[in-house]
C-alpha cells in the first residue's frame, strides 16, 4: 500500500523517531510503513490520520480499483 | 540499511532477551537432569514432573512479559517467527523417523526443544529483516 508518511513527516521537520514517540510504536515500524514493506493496523492508521489531522484515504492509497457496490438482491 | 531502521523494540529489548535465553537454559538443565539414570532413580516420577511444569512457568511469565511490550510490527515478526518454528519443529519430528530407520539414533525431547528455539531464533532474525 503506497502512503504520503514520509512527505507529511518532511513537512513537519520530524525524524523517524520523532513520528515513533508521538505513535507509540518503534523506529522501524515508522521505516516499514514509509516504505510500504508494512501496513498499520486500523487503530494505528487512524491515529496517524489524526496526528497529521488527514482522513485516512489522505494518507494511504491501497493501489486497487474501488469495491463495486452491488446492490442486494 | 540505515541506523534508523535497524533499532527496533526487539533488538532493544536486550534485558527480555537474555531473561527468555536465561529461564529457557534452566529448564532445558532442569529437564536434562530428571531424564538421568541416578535422578529417576532416587526421586518419584511425579515430582519430577512438578520440577520440570514449575521450571515452565517463569518461562512462559517471561515471554508473555516480552510479546506485551511489543508494538504490532514486533508481534507481527514474534507471530511470523513462531510459524516457521511450529513448521520446522513439526517437519523435523516427521522426517526423524525415516532417519531412525537409517540408522539415527532415537529423537530426544531436549533434541525437539533445540530445533524449536534455534529455528525461533532464526525467524527472529528472518522476518526482521524484511521490514528493514
Amino acid at each position: 500500500m503506497k502512503n504520503s508518511l514520509r512527505v507529511l513527516r518532511a513537512e513537519r521537520n520530524w525524524s523517524q523517531a520523532d513520528l515513533a514517540d508521538q505513535l507509540g510504536v518503534s523506529r522501524q515500524t515508522v521505516n516499514a510503513l514509509e516504505t510500504g514493506k508494512y501496513d498499520p493496523s486500523l487503530p494505528l492508521a487512524f491515529k496517524i490520520a489524526r496526528l497529521f489531522d488527514r482522513l485516512i484515504e489522505d494518507i494511504f492509497d491501497p493501489e486497487e480499483p474501488e469495491i463495486a457496490h452491488r446492490r442486494p438482491a | 540499511m540505515s541506523a534508523v531502521a535497524s533499532e527496533s523494540t526487539l533488538s532493544r529489548n536486550r534485558k527480555g532477551w537474555f531473561q527468555f535465553l536465561g529461564v529457557a537454559g534452566a529448564l532445558l538443565a532442569i529437564s536434562i537432569a530428571a531424564g538421568l539414570p541416578a535422578i529417576t532413580r532416587t526421586i518419584s516420577p511425579a515430582l519430577l514432573i512438578a520440577a520440570v511444569l514449575a521450571a515452565a512457568g517463569p518461562l512462559v511469565a517471561v515471554f508473555g512479559g516480552m510479546l506485551r511490550d511489543l508494538g504490532e510490527l514486533e508481534r507481527r515478526i514474534v507471530s511470523e517467527a513462531l510459524a516457521l518454528s511450529f513448521i520446522a519443529t513439526i517437519s523435523a519430528m516427521f522426517a526423524y523417523p525415516f532417519l531412525e530407520g537409517l540408522g539415527l539414533p532415537p529423537l530426544r525431547p531436549q533434541t525437539v526443544a533445540f530445533v524449536l528455539v534455534a529455528s525461533f531464533a532464526v525467524g527472529i532474525e528472518r522476518f526482521s529483516r524484511r521490514y528493514q
